[in-house]
């Protein structure tokens, strides 16, 4: 039986928080700048005459339309 | 009887190479993102990836996996002894992802996520390059672990092959885009290409002779009679593949370079199996003694050869799919 102390890796414990630090940190700073512009969207109220979905296709994979989200966004 | 072990060996060693393929480019064009001017010009290098970038992650997992399974002894030295720079390549590598979304869906912001895409890109480069160069320049071993320090991976030589690497990326990213660009464009591309070709074989050169000075059986395996015979076919070859590189340049041709560039990195990945082989970890330990019981060779071998084909195929389809030039706007 290999108990867990014995398949410890040779890190020392500080390298090992510090790449968890900064794991939390860059994980939370992309998340909280995508719940940031999420909650922009949100705040823009709907208008009249908004744009039909299909005037602007919506992005599944590959080669973004670059224009079409570019003037679908123009806050 | 055929040795799994070699054959694992070989496994990794593709996996690198298709590493090395599918991901340099487009971080070559992160690196060289910055030179391009703001706009149209960008979104169309980005665009020139777009569809295929993220092709990378299946054998960067392949290659670290296949090594816990098929080498667990060098897994578990190498990653611990290169833990710094492995980490700091998988944040960067989070960066110029989400840099690929948030760039288009945010507009108001572009700026900054061009400077995350570039900064990722230059963060993952240099420590692949930091990796390599730690690699071998030799690891501290004691019994069957991992026993230098924090930093024992940051020396000159591991900087030089990180800014090697940078250099050697850029100038595939610079031969993809006079591949899928047009116009001023690719006129950019060009010269980016013509400078970092000369680049590349400078710091070629250079690494190439640091390594000799690093441990005596390098040497020996590189400069004693009569071994030179064969060995020197590998710089002589690089000598005329950057002949052809050239050439094929300065006649305007669309994919050549992009070729010739890709040699050039598959015969430094043979001037490393020159110096290395069969160890796996320099001069420390080889290949056999890392390698994992016959048994689970053979079990992982019987997926491997399953889902290798695969990917192959679905990866060259995902290319056909997006051959050609690319503009900076639609579908094709």
């Amino acid at each position: 039986v290999l108990r867990t102390v014995d398949s410890a890796s040779p890190l020392d414990a500080p390298a090992v928080a510090v790449s968890l630090m900064a794991f939390v940190v860059v994980y939370f700073a992309i998340f909280g700048m995508g719940i940031w512009y999420i909650i922009r969207l949100m705040k823009k109220p709907p208008e009249a005459h908004e744009k039909q979905l299909d005037d602007a296709p919506i992005r599944s994979s590959g080669i973004t339309p670059a224009m079409a989200v570019l003037e679908g966004s123009s806050s | 009887m055929i040795d799994l072990t070699v054959i694992w060996a070989c496994i990794i060693g593709f996996a690198i190479i298709a590493y090395v393929v599918m991901d340099g480019f487009d971080l070559g064009i992160g690196i060289l993102f910055p030179f391009f001017k703001a706009g149209k010009d960008r979104d169309t290098a980005m665009n020139s990836i777009a569809p295929v970038w993220d092709g990378y992650e299946t054998w960067l997992v392949m290659g670290v996996s296949g090594l816990l399974a098929a080498f667990p002894l060098a897994y578990a030295i190498i990653l611990p002894a290169l833990y710094a720079p492995m980490i700091a390549m998988l944040l960067g590598l989070v960066f110029r992802g989400v840099a690929f979304e948030f760039r288009w869906r945010d507009p108001a912001h572009q700026a900054f996520w061009d400077k995350a895409f570039t900064f990722g890109s230059i963060v993952a480069t240099f420590a692949q390059g930091v990796a390599l160069g730690a690699l071998l320049q030799g690891i501290s071993v004691t019994g069957r672990a991992y026993s230098g320090g924090w930093w024992e991976w940051l020396s000159p030589f591991s900087l030089l092959t990180g800014f090697g690497l940078l250099i050697g990326y850029a100038l595939l990213g610079a031969c993809w885009l006079n591949w899928k660009t047009e116009g001023g464009l690719q006129r950019q591309a060009v010269t980016y290409a013509g400078r970092l070709g000369i680049g590349l074989l400078v710091m070629i050169t250079i690494i190439s002779l640091g390594t000799l000075t690093l441990e005596a059986k390098y040497q020996e395996r590189w400069l004693s009679f009569p071994s030179i015979i064969a060995t020197a076919q590998v710089p002589l070859a690089t000598l005329v593949v950057t002949f052809m590189f050239y050439r094929s340049l300065t006649h305007k041709k669309d994919a050549q370079p992009f070729m010739w560039a890709l040699a050039l990195f598959g015969l430094c990945l043979v001037g490393l199996g020159v110096s290395i082989w069969p160890d796996i970890i320099p001069a420390r330990l080889t290949i056999w003694e890392a390698a994992a019981p016959h048994r689970s060779q053979v079990f992982m071998l019987v997926g491997a050869v399953i889902m290798i084909p695969i990917i192959l195929a679905y990866t060259a389809w995902s290319y056909w799919v997006f051959r050609g030039k690319v503009g900076a706007e639609g579908y094709h």
